[in-house]
């Protein structure tokens, strides 16, 4: 059922918290994990750190793809809806802060703006909740 | 996932988290567990002059099972046992509690319910939800369409 699955990240805190989940719905499918940050300054070099992260997650042998959009004219909400409506994304994983799920610098109004322009569900990820492994359950592999 | 938690309250956003809940579930091969909030009280239009709204205990009818009956109606049909749960209350602090309770994996509710603005992005009871979770929640989107039996 999810065979694309983007994970949306600031590299904060909030955003690490959902990644076992989106790493996990991939894994199980077998499908692509597609990590989309959208920043129009990036100041902190998050940037890097997240192609970083892309890396490893290749490495640990999942599908990733880094993917960088928006801009100083396009809304982070917008930018990351438009992306999954073009690749017909499956799922989108954001983690939340408590107050509101999170999708890059600005709380809230840019979660409420993507729950509305999202074109698949979206699953947040509260900072509290307890990863647990097998979380979705893998089943033997029928598919090569 | 072993337990999938899925809010209903008949709506059409709900039934769509009814559909992509119990497929998730199908997939999964994890248990469905609907859950339907009735509210504790409800307020009685009054007519009378000098009176304000008359609030009375709300007593539990057909009519509060029936979103519950509906989707476990819906779950058999998919070959899929599903359990389900009347609670009573604030509705997003309900069944938060009651995700915490069964220890459920998911919960997945719909964007919006009933009584929702129709402007309104998100939900109160899907915001209440958000808020209070500790664990995740999937919020799916009223437009989506059914997904079509596919190989």
């Amino acid at each position: 059922m999810f065979r694309t699955v983007i994970w949306a990240t600031d590299a904060s805190e909030a955003a690490e918290a959902a990644l076992p989940f989106a790493r996990e719905l991939v894994q199980e499918s077998g499908g692509t994990l597609v990590v989309v940050y959208s920043n129009d300054a990036d100041e902190l070099g998050l940037e890097a750190r997240i192609q970083l992260q892309v890396h490893e997650l290749r490495q640990a042998g999942i599908d990733a793809t880094f993917k960088l959009v928006g801009g100083t004219a396009v809304e982070p909400a917008h930018a990351i809806a438009d992306l999954a409506i073009a690749l017909d994304a499956d799922v989108i994983v954001v983690g939340t802060r408590g107050h509101g799920p999170v999708v890059g610098v600005v709380v809230g109004s840019v979660t409420q703006q993507l729950l509305h322009l999202a074109p698949c569900p979206v699953l947040a990820v509260p900072p509290a909740t307890r990863w647990l492994e097998g979380w979705a359950r893998t089943r033997a592999l029928t598919t090569a | 996932m072993k337990r999938i938690l899925i809010a209903t309250d008949g709506s059409p956003s709900a039934l769509q988290a009814v559909e992509f809940g119990l497929e998730l579930a199908a997939e999964q091969e994890a248990e469905a567990v609907f859950v339907h909030v009735a509210l504790r009280t409800e307020v009685l239009p009054v007519s009378g002059f000098a009176m304000g709204p008359v609030t009375v205990p709300h007593e539990v009818t057909d009519h509060d099972m029936e979103p519950l009956h509906e989707a476990v109606e819906r779950a058999n049909e998919m070959g899929l046992r599903a359990g389900s749960r009347l609670l009573v209350g604030e509705p997003a602090k309900k069944i938060v509690e009651y995700a915490d309770s069964i220890d459920a994996d998911l919960i997945v509710v719909g964007s919006r319910g009933h009584g929702a603005i129709s402007s309104a992005l998100l939900g109160s009871v899907s915001r209440g939800i958000l808020h209070a979770a500790k664990r995740p929640v999937l919020i799916v989107r009223e437009t989506r369409q059914p997904v079509e039996a596919a190989a």
